[in-house]
Parts: structure tokens; sequence; C-alpha cells
């Protein structure tokens, strides 16, 4: 198995199934504690974030916290989770573009993509630390989670292999790679740069995932 | 803080032997003193735990060094792993500009030293997780020598003279980024061996079969993708 994500996929989850459903039962405190944990998080790390503080900054009680999640870890987990998906779908209502043109074609699909990436990034600064940084140094489960949402990056670059251009013989990891040097790079600007950074590497960004693909990389 | 670490550490003091089992360690790391075995120990930990997990007694207890004696050498969590962390890029470097080829085409050099970069990585995960990972979670002055390392290293992979018309931060960071991601993906998940909370942390023998994708990844935005292929495949 190389990668996490088929690992991930191949054990039925309990929460996946049932996600869209417990979205919407979600009472609002168990928002209010991932809200929490997020703002702490982006404060001092995940390190130093005990659940006392989450719970006193959620304003509930640590029985409740115990309701929703085993313990600091999974609800991090849950932050995490809760971040990378409502980033996801917004990258995909971005790459859909207007159904009534036709929609976009795939090299537009990545550059309207990473158009929105940027943006979110330079946005939520904070919540773009949890996803680029804490995700990758905050423990084996945030860890995990990172690797499979940079496969998911991977997977959809992937598909621009089949553009006529697109040479046959790319190496097996070139996505694997491009993923990582996407996140690489979004992550230096993030904690070493600004916003306005962030903007001003977009051409690259789209330049570095499609050239490849377009038959001058 | 009192725990039980620290007693056992404690009980220890005066052990002058190394952590057994401890293979393919880089001799930088043999530690014949306290202060190179508190380096061995403090990687040996974070590698095991994460660095924001580590403790000080999870690293006296690596070393078996009293806690005592770890003051004596470094102030703090984060001082020992900058040290340790000093020792672990001096090593990597130095091992890619001492591959042979110093004086080969500049393709040839690339592939020389990325090879000799797998070699050193694939010897030992700890210190690999050490070197490119970690470092984000300590931040503050370890991770700006990271961000140093990781530049010097994309330096030693350019051609000479670069050229100037490219944005080469960018392109020095894109090839780290692609280059860091393969070797800490295939370190942490491909090879599954016992230990380690990150996933197995194994000797990494599948690193060496990265080596022509890393010399495509590194030479095609300056040959063209089919020159640097053509290079890649060429025997070492």
């Amino acid at each position: 198995m190389q990668y996490l994500s088929q690992r991930l996929a191949s054990k039925p989850s309990p929460r996946r199934g049932g996600d869209a459903g417990e979205r919407a039962l979600s009472p609002p405190q168990r928002e209010r504690i991932l809200d929490a944990a997020e703002r702490l998080i982006a404060e001092r790390g995940v390190a130093a974030t005990s659940i006392e503080a989450i719970v006193k900054a959620a304003g509930v009680s640590s029985v409740t916290f115990y309701e929703f999640f085993e313990g600091k870890e999974a609800c991090f987990v849950a932050a995490l989770d809760r971040t990378v998906e409502a980033g996801a779908d917004e990258l995909s209502r971005a790459a859909c573009g207007d159904p009534a043109s036709g929609g976009l074609s795939w090299p537009e699909q990545i550059a309207t993509g990473l158009r929105a990436l940027t943006a979110l990034i330079a946005a939520e600064p904070e919540r773009a630390r949890l996803c680029l940084v804490e995700a990758q140094t905050g423990g084996p489960e945030l860890s995990l989670r990172f690797e499979a949402a940079l496969d998911r990056v991977a997977a959809k670059l992937r598909e621009g292999r089949a553009l006529k251009t697109a040479p046959p013989d790319l190496p097996a990891t070139h996505e694997e790679a491009t993923a990582g040097a996407l996140a690489w790079l979004l992550r230096e600007r993030l904690e070493t740069g600004d916003a306005e950074g962030l903007e001003a590497l977009y051409p690259q960004l789209v330049d570095i995932a499609l050239a490849p693909y377009l038959g001058d990389g | 803080m009192a725990d039980g670490g620290s007693q056992a550490a404690g009980a220890l003091v005066g052990s002058d032997r190394l952590p057994p089992g401890r293979h393919g360690l880089p001799r930088v790391f043999v530690a014949e003193n306290q202060r190179e075995r508190l380096l061995n120990g403090v990687v040996e930990a974070v590698a095991e735990r994460g660095y924001n997990a580590t403790t000080i007694a999870s690293i006296t207890a690596a070393a078996k060094i009293s806690r005592r004696t770890f003051y004596e050498y470094f102030e703090d969590k984060e001082d020992c792993f900058g040290a340790a962390y000093e020792m672990i890029e001096a090593h990597v470097l130095d091992s890619m500009l001492a591959a042979p080829g110093a004086g080969e085409p500049w393709p040839e050099r690339v592939r020389a030293r990325l090879a000799a970069l797998l070699d050193v990585l694939a010897r030992d995960a700890a210190v690999s997780r050490c070197f490119l990972i970690e470092p984000l979670a300590a931040g503050g002055e370890v991770a700006a020598r990271y961000r140093e390392a990781m530049q010097l290293l994309a330096a030693t992979l350019r051609p000479e003279p670069p050229p100037s018309e490219l944005d080469m931060e960018v392109r020095d960071q894109a090839l780290i980024g692609g280059i860091a991601t393969l070797i800490v993906r295939r370190l942490n998940f491909h090879v599954p061996v016992e230990r380690g909370p990150y996933g197995p942390l194994s000797t990494g023998t599948s690193l060496r079969a990265l080596l022509p994708d890393l010399v495509e990844l590194a030479l095609a935005p300056y040959l063209g993708r089919e020159e640097a292929k053509r290079q890649a495949a060429a025997a070492p």
C-alpha cells in the first residue's frame, strides 16, 4: 500500500459514512469546542493547548467535551477535518466554474483551484497554519490527515496525464512531488511572508502544477 | 517536574553504555561523551514522540544521562535539539558535497549529490525525521536554521551559474518541497517496521529507488523533461 489515503480508505471509519447527517444534527457545543480549539492552536500550537483551556474558551464543561471527543487529539483531528473539508468544498466549487458555460477544462480547474487556495490561505492564515504546519507536526493522527490531503491534491493533478500534450513517461511520483512542492511553497510563504507574498506566488504555483502536462515543462 | 523518567535516568548516572540496537547510526552520533549522548538522546526522543511531546526526561532517559547533567550542557529542549540539528545538518550537507563527481558536468554532480542525500537519510530514519520535519514544530531559531539548511541543500543542486532570469527562490523551494515530501512519506510509511507513533520508522532501504525520479525533478526545470529523463536513466 503506497499511499495513506489508500490505507485510510481501506478500513471503514465509523465517522465517514455518517458525516453529513452528523454535521446536520451536530449540536452547537461541538462546533463551539472546535472553534475554541482552532483559535487556541493558532495562538499557541497543538502541544501547548490543553483540554482545560479548550473547555474554558468554549464555555462548556469538560463532561460535555468528553461527550464529543475521546481526548485532545481527537478534538484536534475533528477541527482539522472540518477545516480541510470546508477548504476542499470551496476549492471544488471554484473549480466547477459556471455550469452554464460548460464548466472548466482541467487546466482551468487547477488554476482556479490554486487561485481559491491562495486567497483562502491569505484570508485565514491561522486556519491555514493548522493545516500546513500543525497538521504535520502535531502527532500521528494529524499527520495522517495531512498526508491524505496531499494524496487528494496529487490525484487531482494526475488527471492531467490524460491531456494530449502530457508526456507519456512522467515518473510515478511526479504528482506526489508536485503536491509536496505546492504545500511547501505555501507553507513557507505563510510562515515567513504575508498575504501579498501569497498572492504573488499564485502564477508560479500554476506554472509548477501545469507546465509538465502542457508539454513545456 | 518529577516523573518516573528522570528517576530512571538518574539511576543510570555513570553508565557508559551506548543505547543498544542503533544500527547504521552516522558516525557523528556515536557518542563518546555526555554531550553527544544527549544529542543522540534528543534525536531518539524527538523521532519517537515528536518534538512537541518530547520532554527533558525523555531525552535524558534515551541518553541514559541524569537530568542534572543535561542542564550542564543545555539550557532547555530547544537548545539541545538545536545543537543536534546543527550536527545533522552539517553531516547531511557534507555528505552531499563530498559525493564523487565534483569535477563532473552538472547533471552527474546532481545525481551524485542526490544519491548521497538518499544514502545518508536511508541510514537512519530518526535522523531524517529530525532533519526534515521536526524543526517546523520546534519553531524559533531551530526553524530558522532549518530554512537556511534547506536553501543550502537546494544550492548544492543548482546549475552554475544559476540562470538569473528565474525566480530561484521559488524554484529552489519547489524542488526541496518535492524531494522532502517523497523522502518523508517513504520513511514513514513505505517499509513496514515495528516502531514509531508516526507510523513505522524504517531504515528506509527503499529510499535509493527514488534516485531517478529525484534527478529528473532537479534537472527538468533547466534541461527540459526529455533530457532530464535521459540523464536520470543513465547508469550511475
